[in-house]
């Protein structure tokens, strides 16, 4: 079997409203992991990416003929948004390490702070939401975690304040992690005084809660270890998984009967653990996907970083910040670094594996976990130093 | 009740509103409650589903007061609250309801009654405080 390396990162850093199409800051992106593994574009020869934003942002058949790929021999697409963003690079691995390619891109972008609606947009576009929610004003993903964020609190016996606390601990590590990267949308310090007086949005969540917007892109290469220089060999994907609960995708956030529970995220921790006999737990960084504050405490749970209703005492005590004991989201996250549905987080981890993160370096760290969904479907990338 | 069809599946459900009845789905066959409706029913792969009237008793699964709306709905002035209220009768199926009483803060496992009030010129789900007891 061919041993497979992150070789290549390149990103078009997040902006709030660059007036750029996001074609623009894909082919950015590409370009620069391209530079970035040393590579040609003529090298290429597989191109995986997510399922649902980007065959119509920059479908595979436009792309490879704008790149002059010549020798495309693996194409896929691998689930919708964040979780496919994951599963994209996991499939680029798979097709390297089984032979089938020897530099496999995966890309994703976004232009949704210059145009478009967003991710209210997408929710929107569903059937029953259009017939059954937007009716009432029951209207996308901050509603969503709104209800599962309060619906968490009297699961676990948390009062408003309590609430509060773990939720604004979360929005503050988000934006003092974000302080300290170069590239990092918002770059505002937040104190927890600060955050208890924004109003709400959709109590119990306030602005300091919610994702930005966002527009730029992220290309990550996978490659044959013997296909690209020594210094771009040092990184592996150690362990992948990816699950989906068997709902369908509208009805997710209204009828599971797991919510506030996260079962396709525990999956993917088990099988992590099952096939590379460490856990989730144990990675010296954690890249999770934050559309919400509460959505990295249901993450933390769901991973068994932290036990169920118990991640009040981790958050209170800084742990989630750079230089805590638990640095999570060290870019700042989709709360404080940009909005790129989980691709950042990709490029972060693997910039941490390389001891050369833009500000937010975590000392010695050797490994790192990225996961995204949260929710109907899940993927987790378990990255490691190749020399660990 | 008349079966769904594809080119217009809400349609009953509408209906049911305007008439002060909130209906759900389940299998036209073997008459399990799927909400939202399926591609095909997963225990008897039936693919027609049919609408039935609940009975309008619940509890509040969770709940939210929307400050800043998401969507815009005329007549609808924030704040206003949303519940998902869960329905047993339905086997466990959820409403998404607005509540009556704006001012109103719900607690998770409350009893409800399910009403419909008019928003934005259609009748739509809502829900009540039920009082202790009932």
């Amino acid at each position: 079997m061919v041993r497979a390396v992150v070789a290549g990162v390149g990103e078009s850093h997040p902006v709030r409203a660059s007036g750029r199409r996001v074609t623009s800051h894909l082919f950015a992106a590409i370009d620069a992991a391209l530079e970035d593994a040393g590579i040609s574009a003529t090298d290429v020869d597989g191109v995986i990416t997510e399922a649902k934003l980007t065959p119509t942002a920059l479908s595979i058949d436009d792309l490879v003929p704008a790149l002059g790929i010549q020798n495309l021999r693996f194409q896929a697409l691998s689930s919708p948004v964040g979780a496919g963003i994951m599963l994209a690079v996991a499939q680029a691995h798979e097709a390297v390490t089984s032979g089938r390619a020897t530099h496999v891109l995966t890309y994703f972008g976004v232009d949704w702070g210059s145009f478009g609606s967003g991710p209210s947009g997408i929710h929107g576009a569903m059937d029953a939401k259009r017939e059954v929610e937007y009716p009432v004003g029951f209207g996308g993903p901050q509603l969503y975690f709104a209800t599962m964020a309060t619906r968490y609190a009297a699961d676990f016996g948390l009062s408003r304040p309590e609430l509060e606390d773990l939720l604004g601990g979360v929005a503050v590590a988000a934006r003092r992690n974000a302080l300290r990267h170069e590239h990092a949308q918002l770059r505002r310090d937040l104190s927890l005084d600060e955050y208890r007086a924004e109003e709400f949005f959709a109590e119990p969540l306030r602005r300091s809660d919610i994702s930005l917007l966002s527009d730029g892109a992220v290309a990550i290469l996978v490659s044959a270890e013997g296909a690209v220089r020594p210094e771009r060999r040092g990184v592996e994907i150690a362990a992948w998984a990816h699950r989906v609960q068997s709902i369908p995708d509208q009805a997710f956030y209204t009828q599971s009967r797991d919510l506030p529970a996260f079962p396709a995220t525990t999956a993917v921790a088990d099988e992590i653990e099952r096939t590379l006999g460490a856990s989730v737990a144990s990675a010296g960084v954690l890249e999770l996907y934050d559309c919400f504050s509460v959505a990295t405490v249901v993450q933390l749970e769901a991973l068994g970083v932290t036990k169920p209703g118990q991640t009040a005492a981790l958050v209170a005590d800084g742990a989630l910040e750079i230089g805590g004991e638990r640095p999570t989201n060290t870019h700042g996250g989709l709360l404080a670094h940009g909005y790129l549905l989980g691709a950042s987080h990709v490029a972060e981890a693997v910039r941490q594996l390389r001891h050369d993160a833009a500000g937010t370096q975590v000392e010695g760290v050797d490994s790192a976990f990225v996961g995204a969904g949260p929710g109907r479907q899940y993927t987790g990338l378990y990255l490691r130093r190749t020399d660990a | 009740m008349p079966e769904s069809r594809d080119d217009d599946l809400y349609k009953p459900r509408r209906e049911g509103l305007e008439n002060g009845v909130i209906r759900l789905t389940r299998c036209a066959r073997c008459k399990v409650v799927e909400w939202y409706p399926l591609a095909r029913c997963v225990h008897c792969r039936n693919e027609a589903w049919e609408w039935f009237d609940i009975d309008p008793r619940g509890r509040v699964h969770s709940w939210c007061r929307v400050v800043r709306p998401t969507v815009p709905i005329d007549g609808l002035e924030a704040p206003y609250v949303l519940a998902l209220i869960e329905v047993e009768e339905a086997e466990g199926a959820r409403i998404v309801a607005l509540a009556e009483d704006p001012t109103q803060t719900p607690m998770v496992g409350d009893a409800v009654r399910l009403t419909t009030q008019s928003v934005a010129g259609a009748a739509q789900p809502h829900f009540v405080l039920a009082p202790a007891g009932s």
